[in-house]
């Protein structure tokens, strides 16, 4: 909203255009390459959030715009957010073999970030457009994957963040090439927005596009500005130091027919200064202190005012209080509905339903659907992994199965459901402004999901089966 | 508490599922929040507050009759499911916090 206002989504817009005027190109650059950029370091749906406004920005379709950056992070989701999700299984399961419960985890999300590739070319122009993109497709694809392999066995903390940073810096020099250099020829675009709504105003005159009030430059200051702070609070050391400032909340332990959790520990205090909100807050103010004294806002309502039809083009949507609530309250709801379900045991039983009655090759092949509807309940890879890491890894002993694969199986399974967790899907619906439509985004976003999920089945078949025989844990 | 059998001897041999009922009843009741919420999300293309309104409401239900939750606990459960957003954008659901 603070960027809108002062024009900079348009300005953002325009410097775009300059580096390449693509838009393949750019719908992957953003929607599939700075996501997965951005979950190396955020996360908690954080990403999604920030890069649907940009994706419309370009002139993709709302819908779309939240779909594509689900689909596109999702592979970054365990050993991204500076591997939280990793460790959290290890502080979970005791694993013998590490390194190479690493290297399957890594196999496993090699094929995740391929798919997604793919899937957001296909999304934007169907078979012509993963024609026209299989080159940088496989380059930025393959450039994460060997990134992701070097890293992880030296250090899961940075491999997410490094993966998806070099991925990124991959894109400078594909832009320079040619064929992605220029517009493509034309074909079916279903997820942009028709030209004609754009370029033609009343009674059919176009309209020359006017000058942003600002350089690109001062446009990305406020991802700069996140980026960096982010960046910095990420730190342990710095990390540390501002969460030692803590407002809790004390949750007793839970009883129930079935089950009793033990929460007595001071529950889940808020560190109000390492808050993804606080971060992005702070990016927000500096942003505004830096337009208003430019006086961005003044200028950019002159424009506005003096360009009929623009505002709606560079998308200035709903007030922030709005479009936030909505959002807020559906999230409340579905992080209750998990608690319930969890607290009182009904998602345990789900997976040791499964557990109980499939056989070991059948099992190998689920595997990854008992991560995906973990994070799919949860909204989470870290919650997912706490709540079934440590059944995976009982199951795949009692069924003589590898350990390293089925716990891969299951990381890569809890960052695929991010693709298709409700309260992922709420946080992208309320910045692209189309709350009440997180139906139709799942639409997309689900039969992507099951479609991998069952990649990912055979693939914990062959390095479970054939590569590693016998080679449990 | 429901004496049924385990369906399968997978689950003796975890040991894992502690006094867990795993029959069909369970399951079954279990897994019908989730299914009604996509549903109600992708089928009937419901805005995800108030699928989510029902999803809640129904495995509050089921918590209640077919695994004798107290009332007590469910409460709990939705006072941490005010509580979790706020730490988190996003809600991110973490079981035992950050560290």
């Amino acid at each position: 909203m603070v960027a809108d206002r002062a024009g900079a989504l348009y300005a953002l817009r325009k410097g775009i255009e300059r580096i390449s005027s693509n838009d393949l190109f750019l719908v992957l650059a953003f929607g599939w390459v700075f996501v997965s950029f951005l979950q190396g370091f955020t996360g908690f749906g954080a990403p999604i959030a920030i890069v649907a406004p940009l994706l419309i920005a370009i002139g993709v379709r709302p819908v779309y715009a939240v779909a594509m950056p689900l689909i596109g992070h999702a592979w970054n989701n365990t050993f991204g957010t500076l591997a939280v999700a990793w460790f959290a299984t290890r502080s979970v399961v005791d694993l013998q073999a590490p390194i190479e419960t690493a290297l399957q985890t890594a196999a496993h999300f090699s094929v995740v970030t391929f798919a997604a590739g793919i899937a957001v070319a296909w999304l934007y122009g169907r078979q012509s457009a993963v024609k026209h993109a299989w080159p940088m497709i496989a380059i930025i694809g393959a450039v994460q994957t060997i990134t992701l392999f070097a890293t992880v066995m030296y250090s899961q903390f940075i491999a997410g963040f490094l993966a998806s940073a070099v991925g990124l810096v991959a894109l400078y020099p594909i832009s320079r090439w040619g064929r992605f250099q220029t517009q493509h020829n034309g074909f079916d675009c279903p997820a942009m927005k028709t030209p004609e709504g754009n370029a033609v105003a009343d009674g059919g005159t176009v309209l020359d596009e006017p000058e942003p009030v600002m350089s690109f430059f001062e446009s990305i200051i406020p991802y700069l500005v996140l980026t960096a702070v982010a960046l910095v609070s990420a730190v342990p050391s710095v990390s540390n130091a501002l969460g030692r400032f803590k407002i809790g909340l004390a949750f007793p332990a839970a009883k129930t027919g079935f089950v009793e959790l033990e929460a007595a520990k001071p529950y889940s205090p808020l560190t109000p200064l390492t808050h993804p909100g606080s971060i992005i807050l702070v990016g927000v103010l500096i942003a505004w202190g830096i337009y208003r004294y430019r006086g961005y806002y003044e200028d950019w309502q002159r424009t506005v005012q003096e360009a009929p039809g623009l505002e709606e083009k560079s998308g200035i949507r709903r007030g922030l209080i709005e479009s936030a609530v909505p959002a807020s309250l559906a999230i409340v709801l579905l992080v209750s509905m998990a608690t319930i379900m969890l607290k009182t045991g009904q998602i345990r039983i789900l997976a040791l339903g499964i557990a109980a009655v499939l056989p070991g090759v059948v099992y190998l092949f689920v595997a990854n659907a008992i991560g995906v509807l973990g994070s799919f309940i949860t909204g989470s890879n870290t919650a997912s992994n706490i709540l079934f890491a440590p059944l995976q890894a009982e199951t795949a002993s009692v069924l003589h199965l590898s350990k390293p694969t089925v716990l891969g199986a299951q990381m890569s399974g809890g960052g695929l459901g991010n693709a298709i967790s409700p309260s992922n899907v709420v946080l992208g619906t309320g910045t692209a402004g189309i709350i009440g439509r997180e139906g139709e985004v799942l639409r997309i976003t689900l039969k992507w999901t099951l479609l991998v999920s069952a990649l990912l089945g055979v693939l914990s078949l062959v390095l479970g089966g054939v590569l590693f025989l016998g080679g449990g844990a | 508490m429901s004496a049924l059998t385990p369906v399968s001897a997978n689950v003796q041999a975890l040991q894992i599922g502690g006094q867990l009922p795993i029959d069909v009843l369970h399951w079954g009741t279990a897994i019908l929040p989730i299914v009604i919420l996509l549903i109600l999300l992708i089928g009937f293309n419901w805005a995800a507050d108030s699928a989510a309104v029902v999803g809640m409401l129904l495995a509050a239900a089921i918590a209640l009759t077919v695994f004798q939750t107290p009332i007590q606990t469910l409460a709990i459960a939705v006072g941490e499911g005010v509580w979790r957003p706020v730490r988190r954008l996003g809600g991110a659901v973490d079981l035992h916090g950050r560290r």
